[in-house]
């Protein structure tokens, strides 16, 4: 019996809300939600339990907590070159609140949150929001220009484009805010409506809509809005364009302290280089060369001391890379004069006429170390040697 | 007459039934009452912050709420044993250290109210499979036992806070 009564007054009724597991809530309970409690107590009257006794409920609705955190991807400039169109920055749009929401974006000029200084405006600046069906910017698929109905807890992924000017130089940067701003959820396909948080005091049994969101870059602390910035850097190619001749055998001298006469050969050396601190690859297209009319192109390169080929009969260019890490290339290389499709080419003129070297089919394209074909990336050089005979 | 006969007995019987549970039961009752609470800053007639209590209707993820239980014996006898309990409720996450009730001993349960125990012997078993100590957020109830009888008009509260998930 005394068993019995200890065990009845231990047992006592519980009319509250059935526990759940306990949820990840970095969210948060999803708004409208009612939460409810209600105690209860036990008790003896003269040595005898009675029935357990329970509270009124207590009861609230969970209100519209409006939080969101725009964050940019890659920590660093978003590298460019000029006269280039739809770069893009990309940013991450978290709903930190606790229910579905739209959120608008927008993009504006900023400060350079990298440690440099804005110097020019991009054009034609846009924001569109992924689509989800590929990931990363797709022209024909990210078109919306603000994100439906993310979920409490959902990332989303924001952009912003721009179109570089031609003009700008190696260094320039331009910083663009991105702004997202939550906007009612609830219909797909089209932007809600603007929020407005709910003044004075709380309407009881009602969503009441909270703004608890942290200021970003460019808004201020509980305004519904986050934003961040990441900075547009212009990298450009520092070419250099060198061409030298000196002469290497005359018909009588030889090779030593040849001079200028005819038939004396002349070996021209044109360099292209990339300077080693410039901030991208240059992709080089031809190179051409016009040769005066009192000489002639020599087709087979010779060598000074011997005036024999230096590769042999008819291979008349050299070139040779300076820096490259493409494996595939050995160095130096030969080109025919005659050949139009090896890469570096004569047109026939007997006197004078055009060099022209297609700088795609010279340096070739390289997965492995990642080259472009006709790239030279920062710190190379490529030159190009061939002799002419005056006439 | 056989029938008025019958409803006579009935009506004893009824009485006799109302009087025994009367006897075996002295007249005792308890009231209950729950309120939820949140406290807002507000600034006062001087000038000053103040914390004041407002009844919880506003709340989002991350606030807290305040939950007063407030007891009274409305019967005419002394209650014994009286013990109060309140789970947590659902979306809220108890806050350590915030029950208490003037003259109770206070206890929780990690288990949905299978057993009691002060704070120092509740243990939970984390991802890794090892004991730990439970937390505040562990804990699923709360419970007061009243040290003393509660005496017929004796009234009293027992509160805690918990944060919205």
């Amino acid at each position: 019996m005394k068993t019995l009564q200890k065990l009845m007054m231990i047992c006592t009724l519980f009319v509250g809300g059935v526990l759940m597991p306990q949820a990840a809530w970095a969210a948060g309970t999803a708004s409208n939600t009612d939460i409810t409690n209600q105690a209860s107590v036990s008790f003896d009257v003269g040595g005898s339990a009675q029935t357990p006794i329970s509270s009124n409920t207590t009861t609230f609705k969970v209100d519209n907590k409006i939080d969101l955190v725009v964050a940019e991807v890659s920590s660093g400039y978003t590298d460019v070159n000029p006269n280039t169109t739809n770069q893009v920055t990309t940013f991450t749009v978290q709903n930190d609140g606790n229910t579905t929401q739209d959120f608008a974006l927008s993009a504006a000029a900023g400060a350079d949150p990298f440690g440099g200084t804005d110097n020019f405006d991009a054009n034609n600046i846009r924001v569109f929001a992924e689509s989800g069906a590929t990931a990363g910017y797709q022209a024909g698929e990210d078109t919306a220009t603000y994100i439906d109905e993310l979920a409490a807890d959902g990332v989303a992924t924001g952009y912003v484009l721009a179109d570089i000017p031609v003009g700008q130089s190696s260094g320039d940067i331009a910083a663009y805010t991105l702004t997202a701003t939550a906007r009612a959820g609830g219909g797909a396909g089209s932007l809600g409506a603007v929020l407005t948080e709910t003044a004075g005091a709380d309407t009881p049994g009602a969503v009441d809509i909270v703004f608890a969101d942290g200021a970003g870059d460019t808004d201020a602390a509980r305004d519904a809005s986050h934003s961040d910035t990441d900075a547009y850097r212009v990298l450009s190619a520092q070419l250099t364009v060198t061409k030298a001749s000196t002469v290497i055998r005359d018909p009588f001298n030889l090779n030593t302290n040849p001079k200028h006469i005819p038939g004396a050969y002349i070996q021209y050396v044109v360099t292209i280089s990339n300077a080693a601190g410039a901030g991208a690859s240059a992709t080089l297209t031809t190179i051409s060369d016009t040769l005066d009319n009192n000489t002639a192109i020599d087709p087979d390169l010779i060598v000074a001391a011997t005036g024999n080929p230096e590769s042999a009969a008819g291979s008349g260019f050299r070139v040779d890379l300076v820096g490259t890490t493409r494996a595939s290339q050995g160095t130096p290389q030969y080109f025919t004069t005659t050949s139009s499709v090896d890469g570096v080419d004569h047109d026939g003129s007997a006197t004078g006429g055009t060099v022209t070297a297609t700088m795609a089919t010279v340096l070739l394209a390289e997965a492995g170390p990642g080259y472009a074909a006709g790239e030279l990336k920062a710190g190379e050089s490529v030159t190009l040697t061939f002799n002419v005979i005056i006439q | 007459m056989k029938r008025y006969v019958l409803i006579m007995l009935a009506a004893l019987l009824t009485a006799f039934i109302a009087n025994s549970a009367a006897w075996a039961q002295p007249k005792g009752n308890i009231e209950l009452k729950a309120v939820a609470e949140v406290e807002m800053e507000v600034i006062n007639a001087n000038g000053e912050k103040e914390l004041k209590r407002l009844p919880a209707s506003s709340v989002v993820p991350g606030d807290f709420v305040i939950y007063t239980i407030y007891y009274a014996n409305v019967g005419k006898a002394p209650a014994d044993k009286v013990v109060i309990t309140n789970p947590v409720p659902e979306h809220m996450r108890y806050e350590d250290g915030s029950a208490s009730g003037v003259g109770t001993g206070i206890t929780f349960s990690v288990d949905n109210g299978k057993r009691y125990d002060v704070p120092i012997n509740l243990t939970m078993v984390g991802a890794d499979g090892k004991k730990r100590p439970a937390k505040g957020s562990d804990y699923t109830h709360i419970r007061w036992t009243l040290q003393k009888s509660l005496a017929p008009e004796e009234k009293g509260r027992v509160n805690f806070r918990a944060q919205l998930e």
